[in-house]
């Protein structure tokens, strides 16, 4: 199984597991490889952006640089986040070009062995298979791999469209 | 990277970049010897340096090149077309390597022995066959005579010859005098021994042979040698150079400097320097310098000892840093008359610099902020000092981002250089204000296009020699770039005398492209069509040459200047050339910003592009009106077209915008290029210093933001680009694709386009007036019009203003209120009265009928409809018929009554305006649409009182016209006024420079009669 297992901005893993971040988005367990977070923030005040694209929430001010910050949730094709819970943000880079993906909550870090890593199941969402690496199967539930680069590669979406 | 090569790559770098220029210098100019001694020493000390480093395939070439530049300058060669072309392929192949060198710091494997085969070539041909095995090409005598018996062996390419060797070829050429020097000192310091040192032990020259001499023994004295093993040769003579030429001149502090510097490996103790005096005395004797002197010249290195001995003990472990320290201390030593004022500085440092004050500033307004609000002022003092410094910082640290633009151009002799030869082209580089200061950032951002720009005009532009001759042209063409301030920006401009831009070509081009229909192309200006080289794919090469013609090409260079807040404009006359203008921001970093708000959200408009603030409300006196769907608001006499920035964002509807009670609007008159328009804010705050940074790649489609950046309270607002909102305001509404192609147009041709109001009134056709005549819209109660001498009348502003309506057929309403435009001139108002205000609209005015019909201009299409333009002069002397008969002998000023005025605007509808106008304040108006017409009237002889003339032109402009004249033709003295859409001060000052006695912006009606008249009466006075 190991030839399965993605690893390019991974590749000093070398011991057979990976570190990922866990967050919950809409219920469903999302992981991000560790090595790809900058911050972990909790609820910014966030400027909006009239006119653009709405999965863009806006842009915050992360001490001093100013960071773009994605809905995920309308990115993936979900329910705004209602009531009164705040969005969380995990900083990610993509181009030197730091970005917020905002999300309900962030869990934990997990050390994961390559072994329980599987390819996106071909019946996935289109919109989820695009930015999944694919899936961890974790003991209780299942863990759903985010392709940064995927799901922050704007330009060449934006062109196409 | 490591330090060392680090450095070597900067300089070297910049090294070639002035040879490159200097060698086309050298090539116009061969017999320059001073530029050609600063070529071989340029390629010398990269060749030395290249030895040091082991670097050898750039050794190898920088030293064949310098073979064949030793052979130009020894006079064995004569500077060629192809020995240069040769030698600047070679300086081209070092710059690759370079770059090779750069990325993996290593040096990248080639072969370079074609090149240096034909470099050698070069110099073989210039006879002297063994100067390719002996490669000091340098060869005098006196380091034949004096090296050989010291080294024992003939020199290694590239170990010998350092620069000062060179200075003191240059200054002494000939062996004999040589020899004369060396014997001279001998019999001088036996007469005057009060004479100082340097001049006893022979000067410079006697110095540096010393020098080289020192160096070269230290290598092989056992015992020492290992002290100064690693510097190489070149810095150890430069060292010792530097040492005794300040020993010997009693500048002991320099001595002492240099002196800290000569060794660096530990150890180094007083038997060591001892031996080294030692090296230094059997150096001088052998310099044939006396005994006497040589004592006392060893002597004086006593006064260095401790420095050096102290220097040794204190080495640090990092003795490559310091040594590579040493070097560049040393290298400032020889040219000691150069006064070492810079330093090199990391761009990176600099920039992070430039972010940290941006950071300071923007607390420093943080602070202020608090302050303010604040009772206690004991804070305010230190505060104000606190912001005064950062202000000075700030001011400071921009400075350090300032490069003269010259930078940017150095590279473009050496391309036009390579142009000529390529494409067998005579073409001269005229570069005028190069060092005007811009910002680094723009600078390396405008360097691209800049070239691109250069390359275009001498391959497409410049015609071949052949050609210009027939069209009456010198052969060689020129091209002319011009950069200035003007009000916080750099204009720069590119000037060929070419053949300016084909617009037969072109107009087959835009259709084989499909960019446009026939019928659209038949309709352009040849200026519009020319303007369609700045569209994305468009080349009008016949043929690509290596040069240009790859299709990337204006449209890129616009987008890049666009980028960076700059503006583009091109004017081009087929046979005459063209002008490109580029107008660029000085620095991108901080700029003013006014703070405004929309539906809660803070935004930021740059300062710069806002004329005034304008708050209208139910109680003010500025009222926002409407004209059918779009809001415009009357600005002294004048119409402002507005766009509610809610709407622009999206939060509002034009139903929400009307659905408000009391609406209490701020308006930010912004202009773009020379188009005003108000942006309707919900609030004002302050103005801002604001650092503009740029907004995230997925946001860089929506052209309404130019930027985002941090306020002093930590929030993060969007920065407004006004260009982009007229864009998406002229937009809106309309079919959205066509929209936005057009826009692409219409960006370039926004001068030309005008605002027209669209009305209704009587017959099936809409009619149409310019929007910058109509001085206001009212609604009169008809129940207020008099009739009175059979004239509709009514009373406005305590005045009574007659009515006139604008269509024969049309009658008041029977109830109501009436719809009328207001027309002022001069003292007189006229109210037109019309069914109905359909629309304003921006369009090129292009009249397609002459009319018969009175009240009428002709016709043209407007908003896709054929729309009647009314001349509303017509209706004026219709309203004043009585009055202005009157007026001509009461009113003073005009001096009009039988004076003729010639008239020459290439514009139908200005001709047709004015004319009437003209005629109506008496003055007899002879119109012509051209120059050339104009100038036929002169030849037959044709005299006038007056000549008014319009600036933009095909074929000839107003300001040719007007130098055209002025030189002494016969109508020499005739007073000419200017009339031109463009009255910046500068236009105006060149206008008058042409010999315009006065300058008329078009429209303003009242000041041109009054400019006519008085222009009139100085002739009067005068004669």
């Amino acid at each position: 199984m190991n030839d399965l297992v993605v690893r390019e901005d991974l590749s000093v893993v070398t011991t057979g597991t990976q570190d990922f971040v866990t967050v919950k988005l809409a219920g469903q367990t999302l992981g991000i490889p560790v090595l790809a977070v900058h911050d972990v923030l909790n609820a910014q005040q966030i400027t909006k952006i009239p006119l653009s694209a709405d999965w863009v929430s806006g842009v915050l001010n992360l001490r001093g640089r100013i960071v773009t910050a994605i809905d995920l949730r309308s990115r993936l094709g979900l329910e705004p986040l209602g009531g009164e819970k705040k969005s969380m943000s995990v900083v990610v880079e993509h181009n030197d070009e730091p970005y917020s993906l905002q999300i309900d909550e962030v869990g934990e870090v997990l050390s994961l062995d390559d072994q329980l890593f599987e390819r996106n199941p071909v019946t996935l969402d289109a919109r989820w298979r695009d930015v999944s690496k694919g899936i961890y199967r974790l003991e209780n539930e299942l863990l759903a791999i985010l392709d940064v680069e995927k799901l922050l590669a704007f330009e060449t979406n934006t062109k196409a469209a | 990277m490591d330090d060392l090569l680090n450095e070597f790559l900067t300089e070297t770098n910049e090294s070639i970049d002035v040879v490159d220029v200097e060698l086309v210098k050298l090539e116009q100019d061969p017999n320059n010897k001073e530029v050609l001694d600063n070529i071989f020493r340029l390629v010398h000390t990269i060749k030395g340096t290249c030895g040091f480093l082991g670097l050898p395939r750039l050794e190898s070439v920088a030293h064949s090149s310098e073979n064949v530049l030793g052979k130009f300058r020894d006079g064995e060669l004569q500077v060629s077309e192809h020995a240069v072309t040769v030698i600047l392929e070679s300086l081209d192949r070092i710059k690759e390597i370079l770059a090779g060198l750069e990325a993996t710091e290593e040096e990248p494997v080639g072969d370079d022995s074609e090149l240096i085969g034909r470099l050698d070539a070069i110099a073989e041909g210039g006879g002297a066959p063994e100067a390719t095995s002996e490669p000091e090409v340098e060869e005098d005598t006196v380091d034949g005579e004096i090296i050989d018996p010291t080294l024992g062996r003939s020199l290694k390419p590239g170990e010998v010859s350092l620069e000062e060797l060179e200075a003191a070829f240059a200054n002494a050429p000939g062996p004999e005098e040589e020899a004369a020097a060396a014997s001279e000192p001998v019999s001088v310091s036996s007469t005057s021994s009060e004479q100082p040192l340097f001049e006893r032990i022979g000067g410079e020259d006697t110095i540096a042979v010393a020098a080289h001499m020192i160096a070269n023994r230290l290598e092989n004295t056992a015992g020492i040698s290992s002290f100064f093993k690693d510097v190489n040769q070149e810095q150890r003579k430069a060292k010792f150079l530097g040492l005794m030429l300040s020993l010997f001149k009693d500048d002991v502090d320099t001595a002492e400097n240099v002196a800290r510097q000569i060794v660096t490996v530990t150890g180094f103790a007083d038997k060591n320097f001892n031996e080294l005096l030692d090296i230094i005395k059997a150096s001088f004797e052998e310099c044939q310098v006396d005994g006497d002197t040589i004592d006392e010249a060893v002597m004086s290195f006593e006064l260095v000892r401790d420095a050096v001995l102290s220097s040794s003990k204190a080495l640090a472990p990092t003795v490559k840093k310091a040594s590579s320290d040493g070097a560049q201390a040393a290298k400032g030593a020889p040219e000691a008359k150069r006064s070492n004022q810079s330093i090199r500085v990391n761009v990176d440092l600099l920039e992070d610099l430039m972010n940290m004050v941006s950071e300071l500033v923007l607390t420093r307004n943080q602070l202020l902020q608090i302050v303010r609000n604040m009772d206690n002022t004991e804070l305010a003092v230190p505060l104000q000092r606190l912001s005064q410094c950062t202000t000075e910082l700030q001011e400071n640290v921009m400075k350090t981002r300032m490069q003269p633009i010259g930078n940017a151009w150095a590279k473009l002799p050496r391309i036009i250089r390579d142009l000529t030869v390529e494409l067998d082209k005579k073409i001269e580089l005229d570069m005028r204000g190069a060092d005007t200061e811009l910002d680094r950032q723009v600078l390396e951002l405008i360097k691209d296009p800049l070239t691109h720009m250069v390359r275009n005009s001498a391959d497409h532009g410049i015609e071949m020699p052949a050609v210009r001759i027939a069209a009456g042209k010198p052969e060689q063409g020129t091209i002319i770039l011009n950069a200035f301030h003007e009000g916080g920006h750099i204009i720069m401009e590119i000037k060929d005398d070419g053949a300016g831009i084909p617009v037969e070509k072109l107009k087959g081009k835009i259709l084989e492209k499909g960019l446009a229909t026939d019928s659209e192309v038949a309709e352009m200006s040849d200026n519009q069509i020319q303007k369609f080289i700045f569209h994305p794919g468009f080349s009008t090469a016949e043929q690509i040459t290596s040069v240009s013609g790859r299709g990337v090409g204006m449209d890129v260079v616009r987008s890049n200047i666009e980028k960076i807040g700059g503006t583009i404009d091109m004017v081009s006359i087929e046979g005459k050339g063209t002008t490109f203008q580029i107008k660029i921001p000085l620095t991108l970093a901080i700029v003013a910003g006014l703070i405004v708000k929309a539906k809660g959200e803070r935004y930021a408009i740059p300062q710069i592009s806002v004329l005034e603030l304008v708050r209208a409300n139910a109680t003010s006196d500025n009222k926002i009106e409407k004209i059918k769907d779009t809001p415009v608001l009357r600005l002294r006499n004048r119409l402002l077209p507005l766009v509610y920035l809610n709407e622009v964002l999206g939060f509002d509807t034009p139903e929400d915008t009307d659905a408000r009670e009391n609406p209490d609007d701020f308006i930010v008159v912004a202009q773009v290029g020379a188009f005003s328009f108000g942006i309707v804010v919900d609030q004002v705050f302050d103005t801002e210093e604001i650092v503009v940074k740029p907004v995230a790649p997925i946001l860089k489609e929506l052209d309404i933001y130019s930027g985002n950046t941090i306020l002093g309270d930590g929030s993060v607002i969007m920065i407004l680009d006004p260009n982009g909102i007229a864009a998406t305001a002229n937009a809106a509404g309309g079919d959205h694709k066509e929209e936005e192609e057009e826009l692409e147009v219409r960006k370039v041709e926004r001068e030309e386009s005008e605002s027209m109001l669209v009305f209704s009134a009587g017959g099936n056709s809409p009619k149409a007036v310019p929007l910058s005549l109509v001085a206001r819209l009212e609604e009169i109660d008809v129940e207020n019009v008099e009739i009175s001498d059979g004239r509709h009348m009514v009373q406005y502003r305590g005045a009574l203003m007659p009515l006139v309506f604008a269509d024969s057929e049309m009658t008041l309403c029977k109830e109501g209120r009436q719809q009328v435009l207001v027309f002022t001139d001069r003292e007189y108002t006229m109210g037109l009265a019309v069914d109905e205000i359909l629309d304003i609209v921006e369009e090129k005015l292009d009249i397609k009928l002459a009319s018969n019909q009175p009240g009428i201009v002709g016709s043209a299409v407007i908003d896709g409809k054929a729309s009647e333009v009314i001349d509303v002069a017509h209706y004026l002397s219709r309203a004043f018929s009585e009055w202005l008969k009157s007026r001509t002998v009461a009113d003073d000023t005009t001096h009009a009554a039988g004076t003729s005025i010639l008239l020459v605007d290439d514009s139908d509808f200005f001709r047709n305006m004015l004319k009437p106008v003209l005629a109506v304040e008496g003055y007899s108006v002879k119109v012509v649409s051209s120059v050339a017409e104009a100038l036929d009237l002169m030849e037959n002889g044709v005299m006038f009182d007056l000549i008014v003339s319009d600036i933009e032109m095909p074929e000839m402009s107003g300001f040719e016209f007007a130098e055209n004249v002025k030189a002494g033709s016969r109508w020499e003295n005739i007073p000419m006024v200017a009339l031109s859409a463009l009255a910046s001060e500068r236009d105006v000052n060149r206008g008058l420079q042409a010999g315009f006695s006065d300058y008329v912006a078009k429209f303003d009606k009242e000041t041109l009669l009054r400019s006519l008249s008085q222009q009139l009466k100085i002739r009067g006075d005068a004669a």
